[in-house]
């Protein structure tokens, strides 16, 4: 390889991370769902000419380790030599996408009639049709089901929308206006991004980013390589469980260490299932990126580099890998957070001073909405005790880091009202460090309105460590006009009254080491 | 005669005008900090009692920093006690299970929710008490029977309401300001008084002003009961002092850049207006007043260059601070600097003494510096400006943050640089991003004092309301309200009201970002709203001028008088300080011979052609090769090239 000054490699560095915070910026400031500019569900990246990611905006971890599948399914529908001045959009789970509501637009940047990057932004959509407002029906057994599937497509050409890909997707979603301002939003980001970083590129010729990009994956390579030598080697085994009508499907991993590469070995995971917690594997990637991560070294870039020394090992058609047609909503959003957490169970053993117990392992998605509205949000809940620390509460954990909407906002502009928003006390699992708190939420709806709930964690428990309690498990009620208390199955889809109160309680963290509130 | 004194960390800078003769000072900052205040007025005012001193204070941050604060309490609605402690539900780092958000600034024990405004909350040992309903912005009525029922049960402490600290909607953001203004209105309360009573006690000063963070003056008291106002007390003053030297020399669009050990501030100015930021942070805390748009990183003289895993050079973000301080200093730090790599280029003098006492010591700048050129394979100069240019694409990410990714362009404004370390990086930076020149103005190590006297007092209150459609009556009656509470607030403290400015948050209905623009109480709906539709494009790149507004605040300023117009003063070229000199410093093409002139020397007309390093006490430019500075009419340096 051509060597690369490490000094311009420096300051590439920081100029490529700057353009993909710009790009996430863009499309948080116009977009228009609360779902993007006030939780945040975006995430924007830039890539080489081959999709392998070279920068990204830390927005949301399931993301940024599945955008670049994004960028390889419209090479393999469009070629390797798209169009200038064309924008892709896909959603499809088994091409490039991971769980439809989350739409991804990719841009080529050209210089001189080459392809030298191409720039993406990913954003949650709050709808996408399918039968329940929301988009994650909690019966669905197919992906058709969930929503409109849109494969690697043209989006716009030369800032005018493509009608072959507009015109079904406003007519899917029960809310056209509010999708019509995000994909705005989403295709500006893309142009300021393609515009800084043309113009960047452009100051030095083609071939000399060409070696700066293949430096700055080495050096991500080189970083993930040094992270896990100093790693012991030798193999661990985890299994936990997703929660299905009644059953625990397992997911396992293996994961093992040799010198400067691990391998994550998922072969032993259950069989996909007739209902949507399967996740593709796209997600299972961002999950084992996100994971030794966490147990090794946070400042890694998350680039394509630092993926090299990575093996991922998933069998099709298995949980971790589902296989079309089979609903994926609640992949992206529930079982990710328990692949992350076998992968954390299973590293505890090579890093023991670093990996912390178990955090709440779900996102606990609410979804209301009817004829006129569509509102997402998703609960946050117990940190697991770290070493040598107790675990935080009422905080987004694992494969997500969304923000609430404020509840002054929530309520001028949704048919519901708050009535309580405040900590679990004592859910947090006991130990030397305890668990974080959950939440306690409750909703008073006014309008009759459909309600799902994807949630996980119900029956088992965030596991404590070494020697720590597990923290409590979550509760989903339904209080109605009447005074009954009906206890929610955690997956579900109901139709509620003016007058019903919704109450979620989210699970509370792990506790770490034995005996209880030792503080030092 | 009056002063400004802006207290730091390490020094006090101190700003004297008497007539149209301005003095300056820099004493090291003391543990009671009216104590330097009080030696720095003894040298300078020869024993006349100052008219007028102005403040720019540390006071509330460091209270904050140190978690130094008041026990508070907090009084919300029952069922929501803990909104202080989820704040937004999101965490500070995506992969670091380590990085935790802040210590909520009020403890569980100390929470307290009621359902009737009535109810009787015993708040045990808090001596402050914050009450913030999650609805405060439009139930001021009710915070205000808490707060008198707490006074009924005996509590005297200070009491912050957040329908009146920062009545916007977003209750985790209300809440935090409400509770970090009652956090430390105790000690800053303390601070102000004490300060105002030594200094006027002893004849020294009439009266005292306080800077804020949105860049206009307020009296000790209005400071002591909103001390979240005056959290950037400090950056504001640079801001203020650039606008007013660019006003006056006709840049219309420049940078600030103060760049100083440990940090640096930009801010971008406009036609001598600066943005005024209602979304910050600070320390991990959510603050909703005002603070002039300034944008800090993290990266001064101070950073410490190092090598990471993956064999890269870095710069930052940890920093050798003020002590140890750079390893130049010869106080114990090992590793490099942006300093010691401008000391290895001679930019800064091999035999620089700094504060007029600390000397420097090149070898063991070049000491520091031969690890890291070991490890990357080059020479002791070429890591050396390998740091450099890293420090300096670090400080263009802070520029680009300010212009760039607000929607306006860098290219053809001025870059006005100062603190110690601004004009030795300021040419890089604006070669950089392509913007027209330099200003090093005078007074540049002391410039963010010089502002203080330059900012006119002023009181800003907002209150959200939601407005939509063409009748604006509702919004006059809250703008016609504010106008008169915030004038009677400046008349209080002593001044004429002069002008009073309004400007509404405004938003397309359904979007949750909301753009602040100028608003005149008699313009309509659809003015508002093209005025918003315009600043949309040019932020954003597009606007939706079908789309339907509307307001969610309403802002109002009243502004009076500054106390010191640059107009006031007259620039003397001495044009007699020690004679220049000359050595071999590293330029961006090399190693060359240097002219270096003592800045006291430079006459009006004065051209210098790089390569250059122009000296004073507590600052150093750096002229490179292919750069012209010219000596202007008040003083300032303007490089081109």
């Amino acid at each position: 390889m051509v060597s690369v000054d490490p000094i311009v490699l420096e300051i590439m560095r920081n100029q490529l991370s700057s353009i993909a915070k710009d790009m996430g910026i863009v499309l948080r400031n116009t977009s228009f769902s609360p779902n993007i500019k006030e939780r945040v569900d975006c995430s924007a990246a830039v890539f080489t000419p081959d999709g392998e990611m070279l920068a990204q905006a830390e927005h949301i971890p399931v993301h940024l380790g599945s955008m670049p599948a994004s960028v390889r399914a419209v090479m393999d529908v469009f070629g390797s030599a798209p169009e200038q001045g064309v924008q892709y959009a896909v959603n499809d789970p088994f091409a490039g996408g991971t769980h439809l509501n989350d739409l991804t637009l990719v841009r080529p940047v050209h210089v001189g009639g080459d392809v030298v990057a191409w720039v993406g932004n990913r954003a949650h959509h709050a709808d996408v049709g399918g039968e329940a407002p929301g988009s994650m029906p909690a019966h669905a057994t197919t992906v058709g089901q969930e929503g409109i599937i849109v494969p690697p497509m043209i989006a716009s050409r030369d800032g005018v929308w493509s009608d072959e890909f507009l015109v079904p997707f406003l007519e899917a979603t029960r809310t056209p206006a509010e999708r019509r301002g995000d994909l705005s939003a989403q295709v500006g980001a893309n142009e300021a991004g393609a515009l800084r970083l043309g113009a960047l590129i452009g100051e030095h010729s083609g071939g000399d980013f060409g070696s700066i990009a293949g430096a700055l994956l080495s050096y991500g390579e080189k970083r993930m390589a040094a992270a896990i030598a100093a790693l012991p080697d030798g193999a661990s085994s985890f299994t936990d469980f997703m929660e299905w009508k009644g059953d625990l499907v397992p997911i396992s991993v293996t994961v093992r260490v040799s010198g400067s590469e691990l391998t994550a070995d998922f072969t032993a995971s259950a069989d996909q299932v007739a209902g949507n917690i399967n996740a593709v594997r796209a997600v299972t990637r961002s999950c084992l990126s996100y994971a030794v991560r966490v147990a090794t070294d946070p400042s890694i870039p998350a680039t394509g580099g630092a993926h090299r020394p990575l093996e991922l090992i998933t069998r099709p058609g298995s949980i971790v890998e589902a296989q079309a047609p089979v609903a994926v909503a609640a992949g992206n959003v529930e079982t990710s957070q328990r692949i992350a957490d076998v992968l954390l169970g299973a590293l505890a053993q090579f890093a023991p001073d670093r990996v912390p117990a178990a955090s709440q392992g779900t996102m606990n998605n609410v979804l209301i909405g009817n004829d006129t509205f569509a509102y997402y949000e998703t609960v946050a809940g117990g940190q697991g005790a770290r070493p040598k620390r107790d675990g935080q509460s009422g905080i987004q954990t694992g494969m997500t880091n969304t923000r609430n909407t404020p509840i002054t906002s929530l309520v001028a502009h949704y048919p519901f009202e708050i009535t309580r928003y405040r900590l679990r006390k004592n859910s947090g699992g006991e130990g030397a460090f305890s668990g974080g708190d959950g939440i306690e939420r409750g909703i008073r709806f006014l309008e009759p309105s459909t309600l799902s709930l994807m949630g996980e964690r119900r029956s088992t428990s965030p596991w404590g460590l070494a020697g720590g309690g597990d923290g409590s498990s979550g509760e989903d009620w339904l209080i109605t006009s009447s005074g009954d208390r009906v206890r929610l199955d955690a997956k579900c889809t109901v139709e509620v009254e003016p007058g019903d109160e919704l109450v979620v309680l989210t699970p509370g963290g792990g506790g770490w080491g034995s005996g209880s509130g030792v503080a030092t | 005669m009056i002063l400004g004194a802006d207290v730091g960390g390490t020094f006090t800078d101190l700003v004297l005008v008497d007539g149209d003769r301005l003095t300056t000072a820099k004493i090291p900052t003391s543990e009671v900090q009216s104590d330097a205040i009080a030696s720095g007025i003894d040298q300078m005012a020869g024993g006349r009692p100052i008219d007028v001193f102005v403040h720019g204070t540390t006071v509330a941050t460091n209270t904050l920093l140190e978690r130094s604060g008041a026990r508070t309490a907090l009084v919300t609605d029952d069922g929501f006690e803990d909104v202080i402690e989820i704040g937004r539900q999101d965490r500070p780092s995506l992969y670091d299970p380590y990085d935790d958000r802040p210590k909520p600034l009020v403890n569980r024990t100390d929470r307290h929710g009621v359902s009737d405004s009535d109810a009787a909350v015993a708040v045990g040992e808090a001596s402050a008490i914050a009450i913030a309903l999650v609805a405060g912005h439009e139930r001021a009525d009710d915070e205000r029977q808490i707060a008198a029922r707490l006074r009924e049960l005996g509590f005297d402490g200070p009491i912050s309401l957040s329908s009146t600290v920062a009545p916007e909607f977003r209750e985790y953001e209300r809440t935090s300001t409400t509770v970090l203004n009652a956090y430390l209105t105790p000690g800053t309360s303390r601070y102000l008084s004490a300060m105002e009573d030594t200094l006027v006690a002893t004849e020294r000063l009439k009266r005292m002003a306080v800077m804020r963070s949105s860049g206009g003056l307020i009296s000790p008291e209005a400071a002591a009961t909103l001390p979240a106002s005056i959290l950037l007390s400090g950056p504001a003053g640079g801001v203020i002092a650039t606008a007013a030297f660019a006003g006056r020399t006709g840049h219309s669009r420049v940078v600030s850049f103060d760049m100083g050990g440990t940090s640096t501030d930009v801010c971008r100015i406009d036609a001598g207006g600066y943005d005024v930021s209602y979304e910050r942070e600070i320390a991990g805390y959510a603050c909703r007043l005002p603070s002039a748009g300034v944008h800090t990183v993290g990266a001064g003289g101070g950073s410490l260059a190092w090598i990471d895993a993956g064999g890269s050079l870095r710069v930052g973000p940890q920093s050798a601070g003020a002590n140890p301080g750079p390893a130049c200093y010869g106080r114990g730090e090992t590793k490099a600097t942006v300093t010691d790599a401008n000391v290895v280029l001679g930019r800064i003098a091999p035999d620089a003494r700094l504060g007029g006492t600390l000397a420097i010591d090149r070898t063991l700048a070049v000491q520091a510096m031969e690890p890291l050129a070991e490890a990357l394979g080059i020479t002791v100069d070429a890591a050396a400006r390998g740091i450099l240019a890293i420090a300096e694409e670090v400080m263009a990410g802070a520029i680009r943050t300010v212009s760039i990714e607000q929607g306006a362009d860098p290219r053809g404004a001025y870059l006005y640089a100062f603190g110690g370390a601004g004009g030795l990086h300021a040419t890089a930076l604006a070669r950089s991003l392509g913007m027209a020149g330099v200003v090093v103005p005078p007074h540049c190590g002391v410039f963010s004092a010089l502002g203080l006297l330059l900012a006119p007092p002023r009181s800003e209150l907002a209150q959200s309301i939601f407005v939509t459609g063409d009748d604006l009556s509702a919004a006059v009656a809250v703008a016609d309200a504010l106008a008169s509470e915030a004038s009677i607030a400046l008349e209080e403290a002593g001044h004429i009201a002069g002008t009073v400015r309004f400007t509404v948050d405004v938003r397309y209905i359904g979007q949750s970002h909301e753009i602040g623009v100028p608003w005149s109480r008699d313009e309509s709906m659809a003015v508002i709203s093209q005025r918003f539709h315009d600043v949309h494009m040019q932020r954003n790149g597009f606007a939706r001028s079908e789309d339907p507004t509307e307001i969610v605040t309403i802002r109002c300023t009243a502004e009076g008088t500054p106390g010191l117009s640059l107009d006031d003063l007259t620039f003397q070229s001495v044009g007699d300080g020690p004679p220049s000199s000359s050595r071999v410093i590293g330029t961006r093409h090399g190693d060359a011979e240097a002219m270096v002139l003592p800045r006291e020397s430079l006459a009006e007309g004065t051209v210098i052609d790089g390569p250059a390093i122009i000296e004073e006490s507590e600052a150093t430019t750096f002229v490179d090769i292919g750069e012209r500075a010219v000596v202007t009419s008040d003083g300032s340096m303007e490089v081109s090239w």
